[in-house]
């Protein structure tokens, strides 16, 4: 190396790496006392657990918490691999994934004991049976949130109604549909089967109905779409009530509407980790989640609907999330039945169904 | 079988191959990069192997058996995944690897700053990750995105609906692979001595004879490289395809995402891996081959 | 007819930087877009963006673990990547197929696999997944680029310069200090930036093998886009434009490496 001092460029390289040493592993690093360490979404979900949940977490405990963030995919696959020595105590899920955890072996029971605010939660938040014995829960169902259908009001006149409007002529290849991961899908094909003159025991009708949709996008997440609402590619969308809420506070040309035939509903559900060495401070978290405060909080800021009976809400932000009377417009499906049929419905979404959904 | 493999063959090769002794033993020399590959490739990989043979949700059976593979192969769905995988990647190759030798050979022209500035701002969407750039993409390319929705308003061109298209896809990939292309590139063309081109001219060769007979050949070497290095890149992409790509646009990649993180599934994940793994490697060897072929005719 | 050549080669320059950097000039445009919904037309100018990233210290210590894996993937990788290269060229060991299919392997293995794969083997033998698993991995990956490169870069390498050194009286650690790594240094500046490059951005090597305290940048990135697309997300890009812009001047001025001699 013609022309650097050998000693010049090792102090360099020598302060660069103790200076990424000491920011990036002693920032992020476990502070003194006990850690609960939190498996959950980032942005949205971590942002309201930080602003919300930590301050009170780390009064009443003592103890600090930590985040590892990402899809609930990854975070789910970390768990299953890693049973001997769990990465996380507290993880965030839908429903479902709380069945197949616990039967997977990686999600364990709380005790109601140390979550007194349980007892104010409402019952139709409850999909999941409770643990085995009365003292027991597989987990809190922290948020309401429901998956219904937006529509940018510029370029669609008549504004939809039902499920059935996404087969209308106006929105081939100007549809945002759930990918076949999303975890609406197993709503989806039993909502197409029931249109389709099927049921939940009878899909063939709902797989063939999903069949002749033209969706140009689909979508995991709101961000997979929301630039092309905005570009007008496209018009109708299937979507979670927050995110189009938020899509509306970000001013994007959204609306949205619950379908006649009933939205879906979905609690989401902080549950604790099987193997966990913080077993009482995890319930302790669980107990927060289920707060009046903190609810409250996460409605007015998220828009992700309530499951405390005792929060007080204004009009305004019941107007925003899944509460008061939009729950009575939701449907709510069995968990357990999501988790069974997922992997054969996947597969005969993506033999039967997905393949004509090339032609545009 | 490398690059430098087909270099040696070059006639201009510097030296008379194996003429002096092996100063230090190449076994050790290739120790640590052979024991970093076999702990932490090798043994990833046995385990992949191994998770591939065993029954999961959607297939039973006595484990370990083929009966995962036998079932992807069966089904077209999953060979059109696997065609459309290695489309993407070769008309992503065909396309980087031209611009970027034009690139490179431009580049080469200018002056050290000018060109250090115009090399390191080629990195700048590289650095950022391909999420951003992708986003980028995301808001560019729709009907009513700026690029084309003047356009269309003013009558000129028909809608044509690129998101949500292998065509857009590609678009990104060969945005992504550029950088590496044209670094590699360049990398290959200032190894050949500016001493030819001269000798060259004074045999009478014009600049195209020249090109073809001297610069061509000579970073053949290269250009191998590049082709394995984009058409690597381009086929284990995973963002610009669950971006940019359609409704049904699977790519080998994002479908064993979906295995992986939506069923749950990982024999199958496995088993796709290792049937990526074997074709690319097939293509590899293939395109090895090609070029050795080129260089020695 | 030279001038009509040299306005193409200007225009094809304009054009090709036009199509690389583009999108990224459009992100880092919207960083300083007051419009909250992506993509806006311009509303004004605000700083707005870039100091909503100081209430997400994730970004900051995200970006800094980022920077130290890649730092020391990218290090191990072109070390070893050099010495196999050295060694292929020098023993003619570049000729054997399998040697060199092997070397180039990590290039075909779908990375997110590999992730999964590797976290099971860590639990498996009871290993902790930490930063020194996430570089291992990294550093494995990136290796064959460097590999690639730096082959390239011996590919008409005179060892004959070698041995006229060592004729010289010239030790072995004299011999590479002198003669070999400056005639190498260009391939091995590019390969280093690109195991760098490569292993910084690279989100699905570390998918499964990031944990509480080592979450890298496109893992925080990924997790905020999922429920987030607000311009914050261009406003840490085009930091990273400018680290970048910082870094490469500091190499120039200090060290004197350019990626283009």
């Amino acid at each position: 190396m013609t022309g650097i001092s050998r000693r010049e460029a090792l102090k360099v390289a020598g302060s660069a790496a103790a200076g990424a040493l000491a920011g990036g592993l002693a920032l992020p690093a476990i502070a003194r006392g006990q850690t609960l360490t939190v498996s959950t979404w980032g942005g949205i979900t971590q942002d309201g657990i930080k602003a919300h949940v930590q301050p009170l977490f780390e009064k009443t405990t003592g103890a600090s918490i930590a985040y590892d963030i990402g899809g609930q995919g990854a975070r789910y696959n970390k768990l299953l691999a890693q049973r001997a020595s769990p990465p996380a105590d507290v993880f965030f899920s839908t429903d479902e994934a709380v069945v197949a955890g616990r039967k997977a072996g990686i999600l364990t029971d709380a005790s109601l004991k140390n979550i007194p605010n349980f007892a104010d939660v409402a019952k139709w938040a409850t999909t999941l049976k409770a643990a085995p014995g009365d003292e027991t829960v597989a987990g809190v169902p922290y948020t309401l949130i429901a998956y219904l259908l937006g529509y940018n009001p510029d370029k669609v006149k008549d504004k939809p109604t039902s499920w059935g409007d996404l087969w209308k002529p106006e929105f081939k290849g100007k549809l945002a549909f759930a990918s076949p991961v999303h975890s609406a899908m197993p709503a989806l094909v039993i909502i197409a089967a029931e249109l389709a003159g099927g049921s939940a025991t009878n899909v063939d009708p709902g797989f063939k109905k999903l069949a002749a949709l033209r969706p140009a996008k689909l979508t995991v997440f709101w961000t997979d779409w929301a630039p092309l609402d905005k570009s007008g590619d496209v018009t109708l969308a299937t979507e979670f009530d927050y995110y189009l809420q938020t899509m509306e506070e970000e001013k994007y040309p959204i609306a949205y509407v619950v379908p006649k035939e009933k939205g879906i509903g979905y609690p989401e559900y902080t549950s604790i980790v099987k193997g966990t060495k913080n077993q009482e401070l995890a319930e302790a978290f669980l107990n927060l989640m289920i707060d009046p405060k903190v609810q409250e909080a996460f409605a007015v800021e998220t828009f992700q609907g309530p499951t405390n009976t005792k929060v007080k809400l204004s009009d305004a932000a019941m107007a925003k999330c899944s509460c008061g009377a939009r729950v009575e417009q939701l449907r709510f499906f069995d968990p357990e039945l999501f988790a069974r049929v997922r992997p054969a419905w996947t597969e005969r979404l993506n033999i039967e169904v997905v393949p004509n959904w090339r032609a545009r | 079988m490398t690059g430098s493999d087909a270099a040696a063959a070059v006639p201009y090769a510097g030296q008379p191959a194996r003429r002096r002794r092996t100063h230090w033993p190449t076994v050790l020399l290739l120790t640590p990069s052979l024991a970093l590959l076999v702990v932490f490739l090798g043994v990833p990989l046995i385990v992949i192997a191994v998770t591939s043979l065993e029954p999961n949700a959607l297939l039973t059976f006595k484990p370990p058996g083929l009966q995962n593979y036998g079932y992807l192969a069966g089904h077209a769905y999953y060979l059109d995944v696997v065609g459309r995988t290695f489309a993407l990647a070769a008309d992503t190759t065909l396309l980087a690897v031209p611009l970027g030798y034009i690139t490179a050979m431009l580049l080469r022209g200018l002056s050290g700053g000018v060109g250090n500035l115009a090399m390191i701002a080629l990195t700048f969407p590289i650095l950022t990750g391909p999420l951003v750039v992708v986003l980028g993409w995301m808001a560019l390319l729709p009907d009513g995105g700026p690029l084309f929705a003047p356009l269309i308003h003013a009558g000129l061109i028909a809608p044509p609906r690129l998101l949500g298209t292998d065509i857009a896809v590609v678009v990104s990939l060969v945005q992504f692979t550029l950088p590496f292309a044209v670094l590699t590139l360049y990398t290959a063309l200032r190894e050949i001595p500016g001493n030819l081109y001269e000798a060259a001219a004074n045999l009478g060769a014009g600049p195209v004879r020249g090109f073809v007979h001297v610069t061509l050949p000579l970073s053949l070497p290269g250009v191998l490289a590049t082709v394995i290095i984009t058409f690597s890149l381009a086929a284990s992409s995973y963002v610009a395809p669950h971006y940019l790509g359609g409704a049904a646009e699977l790519t080998l990649t994002t479908l064993i995402a979906e295995f992986i993180l939506a069923t749950y599934n990982s024999p199958f994940a496995a088993a796709s891996a290792v049937m990526l793994l074997i074709l690319m490697i097939a293509v590899v060897l293939a395109v090895t081959q090609f070029f050795a072929r080129l260089i020695r005719p | 007819m030279k001038e009509a050549l040299a306005t193409a080669k200007w225009l094809y320059l304009a054009l090709l930087y036009l199509f690389a950097l583009g999108p990224l000039g459009f992100i880092v445009a919207a960083s300083f877009n007051p419009a909250t919904s992506f993509p806006s037309g311009f509303e004004g100018l605000t700083l707005h963006w870039y100091r909503a990233i100081l209430d997400h210290p994730e970004f900051m210590s995200a970006a800094l673990t980022s920077a130290l894996l890649a730092l020391l993937a990218a290090v191990i990788a072109t070390t070893v990547a050099l010495l196999a290269a050295y060694a292929m060229r020098r023993g003619h060991a570049h000729e054997n197929a399998a040697l060199s299919t092997a070397l180039t392997s990590p290039l075909l293995v779908p990375q997110i696999v590999m992730s999964l794969a590797m976290l099971e083997f860590a639990a498996l033998i009871g290993l902790d997944t930490s930063l020194a698993g996430l570089v291992a991995i990294h550093a494995v990956y990136v290796m064959p680029f460097a590999l690639r490169l730096i082959l390239t870069g011996l590919a008409r390498f005179d060892f004959a310069l070698e041995d006229a050194a060592a004729s010289l009286g010239a030790g072995r650690a004299a011999t590479w200090r002198h003669v070999t790594l400056p005639l190498l240094r260009p391939s091995i500046v590019a390969g280093f930036t690109f195991c760098f490059i490569l292993s910084f951005v690279n989100l699905p090597l570390s998918l499964f093998l990031t944990n509480a305290r080592t979450a890298t940048l496109p893992i925080v990135m990924f997790a905020y886009i999922e429920s987030r697309i607000d311009p914050m997300i261009a406003a840490v890009a085009a930091i990273i434009v400018v680290a970048a812009c910082a870094t490469t001047v500091l190499l120039e001025r200090v060290l004197h490496i350019r990626l283009v001699d």
